[in-house]
């Protein structure tokens, strides 16, 4: 009789540990899954924000073609070049659109004339990474003759917004 | 009688074992099926939209180093290479070649600084009444793809429809 309880104790005992060491299997794999699944959300979310930054240079009127293109698809390059100007001259400014486009750095590169334009650059202080978004666009140059006539060069360009981060 | 019982008694439980091990593994190969699935990150499904309809507005529209005296663009050749396409087109730039391939060439040439440096696969192509002025890929073909459709009016031809496709 003793014995037979004491198998079933025995029986019992063994049955739990084997229990709590799979419960400590179980608890170590799903903290390694969230561990990853940690990681990988905040990878997405510095690429939502490399997006987010170079939505708004994309579609920002400072430097937009006129009417006849697709918001988002044409860059003035007359009208680029005078914000940048006015960016480097005046501090206030500076200091606004640093709201607007972080820590990052923004570029264009005609492809067609194999030249490149820096808008804006904001490094982060001990960035390891950058996480680029580029986009193709229209580069519009329009001049004018000296009989007033309007000369309009659109060229293949792509629009570099590189997002600095940790 | 007794043996028998016990023998009966033992079986069960070991099936009972067996039903739980059987659930335990089912669950957790529901779990790692949703563990390893992909989701389709952010920058990829945006990059992939405006990618596509910016690359092909902007390389239609774009003027070409052709001629020094007139402005052509991408357009022109493409209209010159399927008007004249047996010939290799009709218009000779300033390097003297023909139309079809500048043409050609300058594609080569943006696509491998934009789509093929970024490590996207496409597929470009531009075909009016039967005729291929364009047939470019880069990469693999895949099921999951973003496609930009510009239509250009021939006149002689009909519509040329140049279609870009992103993979992935």
């Amino acid at each position: 009789m003793n014995r037979k309880s004491q198998i079933k104790m025995t029986e019992t005992i063994s049955i739990l540990v084997i229990f709590f060491v799979l419960m400590l299997f179980g608890f170590m794999f799903y903290s390694n899954f969230q561990k990853r699944a940690l990681l990988t959300e905040q990878q997405e979310l510095i690429a939502k924000r490399a997006v987010v930054n170079s939505l708004k240079t994309t579609f920002l009127n400072e430097f937009r073609c006129e009417q006849t293109e697709p918001s988002g698809t044409c860059i003035d390059l007359v009208k680029f070049g005078i914000f940048k100007n006015n960016l480097e001259l005046d501090d206030e400014l500076e200091a606004y659109y640093s709201n607007v486009f972080s820590t990052s750095r923004i570029y264009i590169v005609d492809i067609i004339k194999n030249t490149t334009i820096n808008l804006y650059d904001n490094p982060r202080i001990n960035y390891t990474k950058l996480t680029s978004v580029q986009t193709p666009v229209l580069l519009r140059n329009v001049t004018y003759m000296l009989n007033n006539e309007r000369v309009t060069w659109d060229s293949f360009g792509v629009l570099h917004v590189d997002y600095y981060h940790k | 009688m007794l043996t028998i019982t016990t023998n009966k008694k033992s079986q069960m439980e070991i099936i009972g074992l067996v039903i739980i091990v059987i659930l335990i593994s089912l669950a957790l190969l529901f779990v790692l099926q949703f563990s390893l699935k992909k989701p389709v990150s952010v920058k990829k499904s945006y990059t992939h939209a405006t990618v596509a309809s910016n690359e092909i507005n902007a390389l239609i529209k774009s003027n070409t180093n052709c001629s020094g005296r007139t402005m052509i663009a991408v357009s022109d050749l493409l209209k010159d290479c399927a008007l004249y396409r047996r010939q290799n087109g009709y218009m000779v730039c300033d390097n003297g070649m023909k139309s079809c391939e500048f043409l050609d060439n300058t594609v080569d040439d943006i696509l491998d600084k934009t789509l093929r440096a970024w490590g996207k696969d496409f597929k470009l192509t531009a075909i009016v009444s039967d005729t291929i002025v364009i047939n470019k890929t880069g990469g693999t073909a895949q099921a999951a793809r973003e496609v930009e459709m510009y239509p250009l009016q021939i006149p002689g031809m009909g519509i040329m429809f140049i279609n870009l496709e992103i993979y992935g």
